[in-house]
């Protein structure tokens, strides 16, 4: 039912990413345009992603991913080898996507409601669409998690950051990741629909 | 007894954090480890690994559809000075570049192509081979050298239509230009024939002004 990939096989792509990422940023402090752009696009879908899930504002993530490249473009140089390239970009752009949120004075602890996000049709799903639905229906549970708890679940099972990365790009101590990752799923448990639970 | 249950209900606390991490395989060893350790005896966490593993699969909703290009674009005129294109640089390097991929003979008829080109502009300047009278002499490129040659004329208010025709016959002069903004017309004469023109035409009292356009060779 469950394959779990040895810490070790997961290792290995990662670190050649990782190298890759390090020669690119020393070709962008070097003034590398090419480089750069390289970059650039490697990262657009993963931040595209998480911008759109963290800050539920789709209008604002190309905005708010391009402020994040800018810094990096900027900042290459000071890029010190201690993370890996990936954790020090996901940092820039989890900053810049709470400073954006607190511009438009969008709460980044507060949780939402689901009966918010779903319609009267939403309610009571029919059971040969729970299938169906389970996909959305989850997407719009998460959504109603607060900015900090959809960052940890984004990062945790759709970019397979570890709670030690993870940390490190939130700024905060490993124990905050855990006690936010088990609240995120505290609450999924409270806003899904009984069926959707039994689903999962 | 209560320690021990205090314990254990930390252990399994513990786990249940890390279960997420667990399913991703992006715990260390010895996280993954405690955990192994644990769900062998726990149904609860094993509930929970499935869970776990559907938030996983279930990837929730895909990005929206977005263009990469014009995003780059819009930031690219942002980016710092060392990121901007140097056309320069640019230039030259590529310039390096395809002069390093040419073969060697190649590279040599390229080198020594300004070199005779330097020896043709020498040698032009120098006027070898060229006459003294050839020396600032104007030739236009419409027509062949000592073919014709021009003159410049304003005939009198006075002067009607048939006065004109007449001078020009008889001098064999066509007019090629004008009339100017001051009235003046530029005519064509056969080169043997241009002096006599000229003094023939002064002598005329509709022609108020007449002169070369060639005085250097035509006296």
């Amino acid at each position: 039912m469950l394959r779990r990939l040895g810490r070790s096989e997961q290792e290995a792509p990662r670190n050649s990413v990782n190298i890759e990422d390090v020669a690119l940023i020393a070709r962008v402090v070097a003034g590398d345009l090419r480089a750069f752009e390289t970059l650039y696009r490697s990262y657009f879908p993963r931040l595209t992603r998480f911008l759109e899930r963290m800050t539920r504002r789709p209008e604002m993530v190309e905005e708010i991913l391009n402020d994040t490249m800018f810094v990096v473009a900027r900042n290459a140089h000071k890029y010190n080898h201690a993370s890996k390239v990936s954790t020090w970009i996901f940092a820039i752009a989890y900053r810049k996507a709470l400073k954006a949120l607190r511009d438009v004075n969008d709460p980044v602890d507060t949780n939402g409601s689901l009966d918010d996000l779903l319609g009267p049709d939403n309610q009571e799903p029919k059971d040969e669409l729970l299938q169906l639905q389970l996909r959305r229906v989850l997407g719009e549970a998460v959504e109603a998690l607060s900015a900090n708890h959809r960052a940890v679940i984004e990062l945790t099972y759709f970019h397979g950051e570890g709670y030690r990365e993870i940390a490190e790009i939130m700024g905060c101590p490993v124990e905050t990741v855990k006690t936010r990752m088990f609240h995120a799923r505290r609450r999924l448990k409270a806003l899904l629909p009984g069926t959707m639970e039994d689903l999962l | 007894m209560t320690a021990r249950v205090v314990s254990l209900g930390a252990a399994h606390q513990n786990v249940q954090e890390l279960l997420p991490w667990f399913v991703m395989g992006t715990l260390d060893d010895d996280d993954r480890a405690t955990v192994e350790q644990h769900i062998e005896g726990c149904a609860a966490c094993r509930g929970e690994i499935a869970w776990h593993q559907q938030m996983h699969n279930a990837n929730i909703a895909q990005p929206l559809a977005r263009d990469a290009d014009r995003a780059f674009a819009a930031l690219r005129a942002r980016l710092p000075g060392s990121l901007q294109p140097r056309p320069q640089a640019g230039w030259l390097s590529s310039a390096l570049e395809w002069w390093r991929m040419q073969q060697p003979w190649l590279r040599w008829s390229f080198a020594l192509q300004p070199l005779a080109i330097a020896g043709l502009a020498v040698a032009l300047l120098s006027g070898v081979g060229r006459s003294a009278e050839d020396q600032g002499a104007f030739h236009a490129l419409s027509r062949p050298a000592d073919a014709a040659a021009r003159l410049v004329v304003v005939f009198s208010p006075q002067a009607t239509q048939a006065d004109m025709r007449r001078v020009l016959l008889a001098n064999g002069a066509h007019i090629v230009d004008g009339p100017t903004a001051a009235d003046a017309y530029v005519l064509s004469v056969a080169t043997d024939r241009a002096e006599q023109a000229l003094r023939q035409m002064r002598t005329e009292h509709s022609v108020l002004l007449i002169q070369s356009l060639e005085a250097e060779r035509v006296h």
